[in-house]
């Protein structure tokens, strides 16, 4: 757990980090060369085990961005692993999450166990697949 | 996850098609340990061509075409079946820079096969068409339909 996170990242382990989450970067595993290596374990509470945790940061706020960036960040995480999507650059809005969400679950398409999507507002909502 | 770079390929090929002609192109070697990837990714690394620092590939099947999209909500990427990630570090600039060097390779390469280039899947850097060239889009494009009076005559439909 001896990573570094880039800015971008850093800025979205500070957001959970308010919520009272304890976050650790991962040290890189370079044999892979990055093609699944997911930069965080996220604990929510002292007794939480943890869990491998993909970031993404959004460049377009609309509901297919929240979308692409959802099903792309699932592929990096195991089964139980989850996901944080950071749409404060963007001005995310709750309506283009929610669709995007949606959409996932009505194609039951690559989706972590959860999704953490911050807003523009900085509120973060919780998706949980299947329910 | 870190930013990464994507060439989107209006290939018929497979992805292992792909993967090889990419191969053979920029003489590149397959990564060591792909045992966390799924069935058809492929992946590849090689030297950059800038700096010191391996650039990595993974050419797969593009599986973030919208299967249904409603008016509105098309993408510039939806009739590109192949994509090819490409990263090299943190350093973004020289991430950028390398991975349009292999765009520009490729369209030199393969000048039958429409292809964009993209930053971090949300962003439109370029779109190179048959006949017609390579076109720069503005900073800041989207691949999203808010922004489709840019891309739209630049994307194969």
């Amino acid at each position: 757990m001896d990573g570094k996170f880039s800015e971008k990242e850093r800025a979205i382990a500070d957001r959970l980090h308010e919520e009272g989450w304890r976050v650790d970067a991962r040290r890189q595993d370079d044999s892979k060369e990055h093609m699944k290596n997911p930069e965080s374990m996220v604990r929510k509470d002292p007794a939480d085990e943890g869990l491998i945790t993909e970031y993404k940061t959004l460049n377009s706020g609309e509901s297919k961005a929240v979308n692409r960036n959802i099903k792309k960040a699932s592929k990096q995480v195991p089964e139980d692993g989850e996901v944080v999507i950071d749409g404060r650059n963007v001005n995310l809005t709750k309506e283009n999450a929610d669709k995007a969400w949606a959409d996932l679950e009505r194609y039951d398409d690559t989706r972590a166990a959860k999704a953490h999507v911050i807003l523009g507002n900085g509120e973060i909502v919780t998706y949980v697949r299947g329910d | 996850m870190a930013d990464q770079e994507n060439i989107f390929l209006q290939s018929s090929g497979t992805a292992e098609d792909e993967a090889t002609l990419l191969r053979d192109l920029l003489g590149l070697e397959p990564i060591p340990d792909s045992s966390g990837a799924d069935a058809d990714e492929h992946g590849l690394r090689g030297p950059a061509a800038t700096v010191d620092g391996v650039l990595g590939f993974v050419i797969q099947p593009n599986d973030l075409v919208s299967q249904d999209p409603a008016p509105g909500e098309a993408q510039a990427i939806d009739k590109y079946p192949i994509v090819i990630d490409i990263w090299l570090g943190r350093d973004e600039a020289v991430q950028m820079k390398e991975a349009r060097l292999v765009f520009d390779r490729l369209v030199e390469a393969r000048p039958d096969v429409p292809m964009l280039l993209c930053h971090d899947l949300d962003l439109l850097v370029a779109a190179y068409r048959p006949g017609r060239g390579v076109h720069e889009f503005p900073a800041g494009t989207t691949i999203d339909a808010p922004d489709a009076d840019k891309w739209s005559e630049w994307v194969e439909g």
